[in-house]
């Protein structure tokens, strides 16, 4: 039998490079060991695309892309379907979940210079991904036939019709009618379902290969390459398999956790994930009181509205978009990593985070003046993040990169957990077979002991506050 | 620091009105009490299939997902003329119905999901009368509809109290002025009935997906405390 199977295995490599492939990117694939938080959302999203997909092909194999039948396939599968609802929820969910897990990889980039020399492509590519992928959420909201699908629907291609001379054209070749019709829903289906996806699914592919042939980056911005052991191993390298498959397959819960809490008890988040419009059949007719794309389009949408002229909005919009590409060549900081630039560049962050998401609120807002006023204040704030970049970033004073990787160690959360899991709970070894392990398990005696600890370290926190209150005002 | 705190009264402020809604009483639903879903599916069936379809919801999936006898829905619920497994369709039809109303009455499948159950409650709650309107009553919750007060036998006429403030809520704000059949709490139960029974008729899966998921969700904690101590093994060795 072994035999057999020794012959077939090697039959199969002689014509296929499986086992290369599995070394030179898996188990042969050296990546920085101080990987951190920021550094799971890549496998998350590569996880939730494939549920996405999972997922649609069989919502795909009960709905109906026509526009007289589409809303009630829907229901259809939400009531009749076994377990259709389930697959439904996962879809809906997944397609948040998706933007919010790449928005985190994004940034992830930014402050650790991912983008940087010689990783532009890896970045290029992402930001293709990224666009297609909206694309295929804005394509793929159209699909119930909602209210807020219509509307949402007609209100993003009219702004086509906003670029001069062949705007009208454009927009009627993409809507294929007049108006939004069932025209739309069959192209914005054939899209949705096979068109993006394959290009996702093939972006995705060099996405990886690019990163691959450079190595992946780290919280330090050190280039691991740069120091190899005899064998020709970065010395702080270990194999992506099995250390970051099993460390992923634990971050993998966490998410998930808080993925099947939302599907199972909040699937509609209040009206965020699946707006309360779109429980109404499409209609022409009747306007919604308002209308608003979807959260994760919504610091976008606050730029253009933002602009007082439509075509100007258009513009700013595509082009807050675009700026993202130019990235790699506004950033012309000596230094990778965020742990050792500069105030400038600290400040740049911190003050472009508060505008994203100023601007994803208010996106989700009916105008006002205030609302504008600060639209148009958070607008500024974003451009200017990019286009300042070359000068702050070439005089921030920057701190010296070490050679080797450091360990930051956990931060408060997860060290203040392991403390109070440390006060309440003794270790005890537990014997399974020929296993021993070490199980913590809580007293009656540690819990009191934490809430004493608790209130001490509180009492500490009071003393200093109130020492610095009592120095600024002797001194002042 | 003055125009800091005018902004946030100013933004305060605008959240509060941010659209001109009426202030709506809660809706006291409970979707685990069988006997209301059955005495909600009873008035609606009585009520508003007249003229609203719920063409997504059949009489024997109420009585599958709540134990109800299927005698009784067949005797108390279902028209003589359908049988248990139809969808629940209105016998009106669509352009006799444009023509009275304006436009046709709308399914009430998912009604609850589009407005809300406290939206519906306050709405059964608010209709008052109106000698300006086609039907004789306005509705406070929503404005000129054309929908005449189909409960009015139970509930009695509403006409609108003086000396009331935007921001009570809608049964303050209306007192009866001929009695109907029911007394007010005993029309508040029906009303509560019917809104409990087109909450569950919006989303007839949410008890079950409530309660896979606790199971999936411990499941899920369980697996990742694993996964944790499956990783610290494999890291040990590392720094």
């Amino acid at each position: 039998m072994d035999k057999r199977i020794i012959s077939f295995f090697n039959f199969f490599h002689e014509r296929f490079p499986l086992a290369k492939t599995w070394r030179e990117h898996m188990a042969g694939y050296y990546a920085p060991k101080n990987f951190n938080l920021w550094y799971y959302f890549g496998s998350l999203a590569l996880f939730v695309m494939v549920l996405q997909i999972v997922t649609g092909i069989f919502l795909t194999m009960h709905y109906k892309p026509d526009a007289d039948a589409a809303f009630d396939s829907v229901e259809y599968i939400m009531r009749d379907v076994e377990w259709g609802w389930l697959i439904r929820y996962l879809h809906s969910t997944g397609a948040s979940a998706l933007f919010l897990v790449v928005y985190l990889h994004m940034f992830r980039g930014i402050i650790y210079g991912s983008h940087k020399n010689s990783r532009e492509l890896v970045w290029l590519i992402g930001m293709l991904i990224f666009l297609a992928m909206m694309a295929e959420s804005f394509m793929g909201y159209l699909l119930p036939w909602g209210q807020m699908s219509y509307w949402g629907a007609q209100v993003i291609i009219s702004l086509f019709s906003a670029i001069p001379y062949f705007g009208e054209d454009l927009a009627l070749w993409i809507r294929g009618d007049y108006v939004v019709a069932d025209a739309t829903l069959n192209r914005f289906f054939a899209f949705h379902v096979i068109a993006v996806p394959l290009a996702l699914v093939i972006l995705l592919f060099l996405h990886i290969v690019a990163l691959h042939e450079v190595g992946s980056n780290n919280p330090d911005g050190i280039d691991i390459k740069g120091w190899k052991d005899p064998y020709g191993v970065p010395v702080d390298g270990i194999p992506f398999h099995p250390y970051y498959t099993v460390k992923d397959l634990f971050g993998l819960g966490v998410f998930l956790v808080i993925f099947a809490i939302i599907v199972f008890y909040m699937p509609e988040m209040g009206g965020l994930f699946l707006e309360h419009a779109n429980f109404i059949p499409a209609d022409p007719l009747v306007t919604p009181e308002h209308i608003a794309p979807i959260w994760y389009f919504t610091p976008f949408y606050s730029i253009l509205r933002a602009i007082p002229d439509k075509f100007g909005g258009v513009l700013a919009m595509g082009f807050a978009v675009f700026i993202l590409f130019c990235l790699p060549w506004l950033d012309q900081s000596k230094v990778r990593s965020i742990r050792y630039r500069g105030w400038m560049f600290k400040t740049a962050v911190t003050l472009f985070v508060i505008a994203f998401l100023g601007l994803g609120y208010l996106g989700m807002q009916p105008v006002s003046p205030v609302r504008v006023m600060f639209a148009r204040i958070f607008t500024m704030i974003y451009f200017t993040f990019f286009l300042l970049m070359p000068l702050y970033t070439r005089y921030d004073k920057t701190k010296p990169v070490p050679s080797r990787v450091t360990d930051h160690g956990n931060g408060l959360l997860i060290s203040g957990m392991k403390r109070a899991i440390a006060t309440v709970c003794i270790t005890k070894s537990f014997r399974i077979g020929s296993m021993e392990i070490d199980v913590p398990v809580p007293t009656r005696f540690g819990f009191s002991a934490l809430i004493r600890d608790m209130k001490y370290t509180l009492g500490q926190w009071v003393d200093c506050v109130k020492n610095a209150i009592k120095n600024v005002r002797s001194a002042g | 620091m003055k125009s800091l705190l005018l902004f946030i009264m100013i933004a305060g402020s605008s959240a509060v009105f941010a659209s001109s809604k009426v202030h709506l009483d809660q809706a006291p639903i409970d979707l685990t009490d069988k006997d209301s879903i059955a005495s909600g599916a009873q008035l609606y069936v009585k009520y508003c299939n007249g003229c609203h379809s719920l063409k997504h919801m059949r009489y024997i999936r109420i009585a599958e997902d709540y134990g109800i006898d299927e005698a009784w829905m067949d005797d108390n619920v279902v028209p003589s003329n359908m049988k248990i497994h139809d969808t629940m369709l209105t016998a009106m039809d669509t352009e006799d119905a444009r023509v009275w109303f304006g436009m046709p009455p709308p399914d009430l499948s998912l009604i609850a999901r589009a407005k809300g159950a406290d939206w519906l409650y306050s709405y059964l709650h608010g209709f008052y009368l109106d000698e300006k309107k086609p039907f004789g009553v306005n509705n406070l919750v929503s404005p000129d509809v054309a929908m005449p007060d189909v409960l009015a036998p139970l509930s009695g006429l509403r006409e609108l109290r003086k000396n009331t403030q935007e921001t009570d809520v809608v049964s303050q704000r209306l007192r009866i002025a001929r009695a109907g059949q029911l007394s007010a709490s005993q029309f508040d139960k029906a009303v509560t009935d019917l809104v409990a029974f087109l909450t569950y008729a919006s989303e007839p899966s949410k008890h079950m997906r409530e309660r896979i998921g606790m199971s999936v969700i411990l499941y899920l904690i369980f697996f990742t405390i694993l996964a944790y101590f499956l990783k610290k093994e494999y890291w040990k060795d590392v720094h």
